[in-house]
């Protein structure tokens, strides 16, 4: 269970770095533009939300298996950011529209 | 001319690619499979799939039994406790001639019988490191030259990337071949270069004693004995004495190993000596509850119980073990197995990616010139990836089709296994060569050939074992279960990538045939001109 919520903290992470690039933010947010401080704000949320997951990881599974599960989980969960914009792009904007992102 | 330093790393990149990316895809390959090495084994040896009992079993009754099987002038004989990736006793004793394995059923302690083979742990693990190139150590040497390659491969795709940051997350899926192709490769390039750097360096590590062999020759002076007593925690054997000494009880020993490990189980016990009064005991540390793959043990003596070497790693082997363990996976986390099998799986997308990139951006120009390399790499590109898939699912199949008995000449029936599995590599190689004449048909078809063989294990599976995947389900045989999905996935994904690139083919004979009958500028003078 914490592995599953960790796992959406860094996706929900990635999720804010995407929305930071354009290509990504046009798919999501059909082309709204983005002020620089915005821009920071969210890199800064990305970023906590990031070490959020690590921790929680960590203090579930401890630093030697955390520290791999982090690593690795945090690939799957950009990768999950990709596919997202690739093929399910209607529910994902969906998501980004009902959390006003 | 190389004039910048990222017009010289996209050559390192292109060419270090191309010529060890075949063994790269391999050895990713294999090394995602062995993620699941014991599962696969309890596929491919059906005898051996039990429920791990509840309760503890008895190592002198494991002794009892092992002890009425072997010869009684064996030299050592060893077990491995049954655990939740191998419910059953692993027992091998060495006789004059070679080792055998045997399994003794977890409940019973009897001999389960079965048909002789390698199954993931006998070759599709050691082909990861070794390529089954034993002579000279040659196979461990090509896979550290495809590692470093692999290093070099990895930090010169970032360095030569134009847009790491801008298309961190850009898939474009329905553009043309070479530009999918391309954002496929960053993806997996950029989002898993943690894992599959660290993967690579940490399988260079494990060999560090195989591709850095000067450094411990210094430090130990060449006394390599001195280095893997300290390291590995070998001890020098006694010699057998007298014959008829009687075996101190296994089961009080365990405890005490146990109480020194503070209750970490023993998983591998061996008993050098086993007839004689110079018997020893050796019993090792379980790997399962944490990531160190270590290398804890104890030696008894046989006879009187007292303990005759204890090794414990020291800080340098410890971080070593670490990094071996990382690697190696033997730890119980299945979470953390899931994942590396993904990872392991985006290992071969990024390597055989980057094969259709080089393809896909020189073809038409080859074609055009006449050159036939495009061609030669295609058809390496079809055997190393589809291929080798396709090798491996026959390594499947001949393990449900041989008979018992079966043989050739002096091939026995698992190095006959092996046998198909290295014949059908071959075999697509040749079949790759002869049909990429005409576009993506090597491909194509070696993609139903994955298709129809995964579907034909499940089959067989079903057939020669009555396990089909409701009954495993049933029984619990999650090993079982798994390995029948994976099969079944592979085939649906295989028959979706045939279905799309016949899509590509069939464009590609429409372009071509448009191509063929637009006039060229001038040849219909005005009406070309309009």
């Amino acid at each position: 269970m914490i592995t599953l919520a960790s796992f959406m903290i860094a996706f929900a992470g990635f999720t804010f770095i995407a929305l930071t690039q354009n290509k990504p933010r046009k798919i999501l947010c059909g082309g709204a533009g983005q002020g620089q401080s915005q821009k920071r704000w969210y890199r800064l949320i990305a970023t906590t939300l990031l070490l959020l997951s690590l921790i929680l990881i960590i203090s579930n599974e401890g630093w030697s298996f955390g520290s791999i599960m982090w690593g690795t989980l945090i690939t799957i969960a950009a990768m999950t950011v990709s596919m997202g914009l690739t093929f399910f792009t209607a529910p994902f904007r969906k998501l980004v529209r009902v959390t006003k992102l | 001319m190389l004039h910048s330093l990222r017009t010289s790393l996209t050559w390192l990149h292109t060419w270090s690619g191309l010529l060890l990316g075949s063994i790269l895809f391999a050895v990713f390959w294999m090394g995602t499979l062995s993620v699941f090495d014991r599962e696969i084994d309890r596929w491919m040896m059906p005898e051996t799939r039990h429920v791990l009992p509840s309760h503890d079993i008895s190592m002198d009754a494991i002794s009892e039994s092992v002890a009425a099987i072997v010869p009684v002038e064996t030299s050592r004989w060893q077990f491995t406790m049954p655990s939740a990736r191998e419910p059953i006793v692993r027992v091998y004793y060495q006789d004059e001639e070679e080792f055998h394995r045997i399994h003794l059923d977890p409940d019973t302690l009897k001999v389960v019988e079965g048909r002789d083979t390698l199954g993931a742990t006998g070759f599709i693990f050691p082909f990861h490191y070794s390529l089954m190139l034993r002579w000279n150590m040659l196979g461990y040497w090509i896979v550290g030259l495809a590692a470093m390659a692999m290093l070099v491969l990895l930090v010169s795709g970032v360095i030569i990337h134009k847009k790491i940051f801008l298309d961190f997350f850009t898939f474009r899926s329905r553009n043309k071949l070479s530009r999918s192709s391309l954002d496929l490769h960053n993806l997996t390039g950029v989002l898993g270069l943690p894992f599959h750097f660290l993967i690579t360096l940490s399988g260079l590590i494990i060999f560090i004693s195989i591709y850095l062999p000067g450094v411990m020759d210094r430090t130990y002076r060449g006394d390599a004995t001195e280095f893997s007593s300290e390291a590995f925690g070998n001890y020098i054997q006694v010699p057998a004495g007298e014959a008829g000494g009687e075996l101190v009880s296994l089961d009080s020993l365990r405890q005490r190993a146990e109480a020194k490990w503070g209750g970490s189980k023993v998983y591998f016990t061996r008993i050098w000596n086993p007839n004689d009064a110079n018997a020893t005991v050796e019993m090792r540390r379980n790997r399962e509850d944490a990531v160190p793959l270590n290398l804890d043990l104890i030696a008894f003596d046989g006879d009187s119980g007292n303990i005759y070497s204890i090794h414990k790693s020291g800080p340098v082997m410890t971080a070593q073990r670490w990094i071996a363990g990382f690697h190696f996976i033997q730890f119980d986390h299945w979470t953390l197995r899931w994942i590396y099998f993904v990872l392991g799986l985006f290992g071969c997308i990024l390597i055989g990616s980057g094969f259709v990139i080089w393809i896909e951006t020189r073809r038409k120009q080859h074609e055009l010139e006449g050159k036939i390399s495009s061609r030669i790499v295609e058809g390496l590109a079809v055997a190393s990836i589809t291929g080798v898939i396709i090798a491996t699912l026959a390594f499947f199949v001949a393990n449900r089709l041989l008979p018992a008995g079966a043989g050739l000449m002096h091939i026995g029936r698992a190095e006959l296994e092996v046998w198909i599995f290295f014949i059908v590599w071959a075999g697509t190689a040749i079949h790759a060569g002869l049909r990429n004449k005409t576009n993506l048909l090597a491909w194509i078809e070696q993609c139903r050939g994955i298709v129809c063989l995964s579907l034909l294990a499940v089959i067989l599976n079903w057939l020669t074992t009555g396990d089909h995947l409701l009954t495993s389900l049933s029984q619990g045989f999650w090993a079982i279960v798994g390995m029948d999905i994976m099969l079944l996935l592979g085939a649906m994904t295989s028959l979706f990538v045939t279905h799309k690139l016949s899509q590509g083919m069939t464009n590609r004979a429409s372009a071509q045939v448009k191509t063929d009958i637009t006039p060229t500028p001038g040849s219909l003078g005005t009406e070309a001109r309009a």
